[in-house]
């Protein structure tokens, strides 16, 4: 009965140490797999980029705001001297907020400045005229015609003279750092 | 051997002493940490039984008449959403979160005023997640979650801001009125932490703290308050219990039954720790979708009449549970036979406030409760007004 006791105490003692070092273990694996999460957005982020840039853009009449008189073909405002900035109604604000107070800070005078056109073909109608400091662009399609736009992330773009996306920067909540870097180098690119 | 035999028990004796005493401290905290701060959890509480068959019902059969309130549009009131709502002395108060913005309108819906003190400066605020109106001290009171609470009069004057900074959670997601001496707020708890503070309104001091519980069952916490009758209750979305909190804790006030429908979410193994946030989340968003867990509550409401719980299925239908405390009858449908789309967003004795859809107005048009005025004010409005709200009055 002795031994009997002996013997359970050790094993006792044995599994409390035991659970005690897996527990260090566990959460150690869990902040690897949390940097590990990371590197699957950058990854998603990367083959969404790959798979968009140089897409062709479906071309259509669009205006600005609600001046719908002015319709022109997209076609003949796309230089490569100009940039857009894509968003969906259902895109977090906050990540919005966060790149057009970056677009500010590189582009102080944005809300003026014609190189810079903000897309959002699902906002509500009333902010046409006034959408963080912008004006909207109007699509007739109500869309670019792109996969990237499903994915309901901001995303900065440059198209060419054949509506093909020439630049593309995907907003990454998680590095938002990287959307500043991509603006100070268009900033240095347009004229 | 026999005096060599009789040292090694001795010793042997000694160790096993130390390792029990060793147990016995260890096991101390641990029995301790299991006792959260509840209070009659396990005594009797109602239990409001429904059934989950989606039955016919006529918009009549609750309401007396609706009412369409179009929310005046000018260049200071541009609403993007409506992310929080709140009725007093005749006033909609509304949040648009995603503009940092309260607004005032008018019971008739014409603007009145705006709190928008975006910015960095004395009184103003980066971000604004819920807010809470203070009759008795004339404030209104906004929630950042960064931790503070910024406190306005009624005409948006500046009074003083709570430094919630001290608290260990990384943020502070919703709050309520508990009493006139006192805040309850929602966290953004790590393992360990209390999801649940009392907050003293007059120092923002933390006056107790509860509940804890998985990481992922706290992030899907969402809007988890509502008051009713000058109580305030808390629900999780994904448990069938709604609790009614004190500055001492909590206790059950009413649980749903669905019979065989009736979800256990403790069945299904949704956590893989704090860390793997993300993907959890992902995962339990993918069991919703495929129906392998059938439904969330995503908002309760009640009155003195009605409990209502409102059912997510899929992550993308919404279904109405509207329980009669009078007679226990229960009506659980997506939509009226009027084919009408109901949000609501407010509960009160009388009515009932909810949201509005764009693609709806034909049947709101069509539907018996709103009288001739309420159809011309519908007619009336443009692609690029603001939404409107629409009232409910309950049947008396």
């Amino acid at each position: 009965m002795k031994r009997f006791r002996h013997i359970l105490y050790y094993t006792l003692f044995f599994v409390f140490a035991i659970s005690c070092k897996n527990r260090g273990t566990e959460q150690n694996m869990e902040k690897e797999t949390a940097i590990d999460y990371r590197q699957l957005i950058e990854n998603k982020i990367n083959e969404l980029r790959g798979n968009t840039i140089n897409s062709k853009i479906t071309n259509q009449e669009v205006y600005l705001g609600v001046d719908s008189l002015n319709k022109t073909d997209m076609q003949q405002i796309v230089t490569k001297h100009l940039f857009f900035l894509y968003f969906s109604y259902q895109t977090c604000s906050p990540c919005i907020q966060q790149t057009v107070e970056y677009i500010e800070e590189v582009f102080p005078d944005y809300e003026n400045d014609d190189r810079i056109i903000f897309i959002s073909p699902d906002y509500p109608a009333r902010f046409r005229r006034n959408c963080y400091g912008k004006k909207l662009l109007t699509l007739s399609k109500g869309e670019l015609g792109i996969p990237l736009e499903s994915e309901h992330v901001p995303f900065i773009f440059i198209l060419n003279k054949n509506m093909e996306i020439e630049e593309l920067h995907i907003v990454n909540k998680e590095n938002f750092v990287k959307t500043l870097e991509f603006l100070k180098k268009l900033n240095q690119g347009l004229p | 051997m026999k005096y060599i035999h009789t040292i090694r028990f001795r010793i042997n004796d000694s160790i096993f002493k130390v390792i029990t005493v060793f147990f016995v401290v260890c096991s101390i905290p641990l029995f301790f940490n299991s006792c959260r701060k509840k209070i009659n959890e396990e005594q009797d509480h109602p239990v409001l039984y429904a059934s989950l068959d989606e039955k016919k019902i006529s918009m009549e059969k609750l309401f007396d008449k609706i009412e369409i309130i179009p929310l005046e549009t000018t260049d200071q009131s541009l609403i993007r959403s409506i992310s929080q709502y709140n009725y007093w002395d005749g006033k909609h108060y509304i949040l648009d979160a995603s503009q940092y913005i309260l607004f005032i309108f008018d019971d008739d819906g014409h603007y009145i005023d705006r709190i928008a003190r975006v910015g960095q400066g004395p009184g103003e605020y980066k971000y604004i997640y819920d807010f809470v109106l203070n009759p008795d001290n004339g404030q209104i009171e906004m929630l950042s979650p960064f931790k503070y609470i910024y406190c306005y009069d009624f005409s948006g004057n500046f009074i003083k801001r709570h430094d919630l900074t001290y608290l260990p959670q990384a943020s502070i997601q919703r709050f309520e009125v508990l009493d006139d001496q006192n805040y309850i707020v929602w966290t953004s708890p790590e393992d360990g932490q209390d999801a649940i503070c009392i907050i003293s309104r007059e120092d923002g001091k933390t006056v107790n703290s509860f509940w804890q519980d998985l990481f992922i069952i706290n992030v899907w916490g969402g809007d988890v308050f509502h008051a009713c009758n000058q109580e305030t209750y808390f629900a999780l979305p994904l448990y069938n219990r709604v609790y009614k909190a004190t500055k001492d804790g909590y206790e059950i006030a009413y649980e749903w039954n669905f019979g065989n429908k009736t979800m256990d979410i403790t069945k299904y193994k949704i956590s893989t720790g704090m860390y793997n946030i993300n993907k959890d989340s992902e995962n339990l968003r993918e069991k919703f979708k495929n129906r392998e867990i059938s439904y969330l509550i995503r908002y309760n409401f009640q009155n003195s009449r009605y409990c209502y719980a409102m059912l997510l299925y899929e992550m993308i239908t919404r279904k109405h549970l509207f329980y009669d405390r009078e007679t226990g009858e229960s009506y659980f449908f997506e939509r009226p036979v009027e084919d009408v789309k109901l949000y609501p967003i407010y509960f009160s004795d009388t009515f009932m406030i909810g949201t509005s859809f764009d693609d709806d107005k034909n049947n709101l048009l069509n539907c018996a409760l709103l009288d001739e005025t309420g159809k011309k004010k519908l007619q009336s409005l443009k692609e690029d007004d603001n939404p409107y709200i629409i009232k409910y009055y309950f049947k008396k």
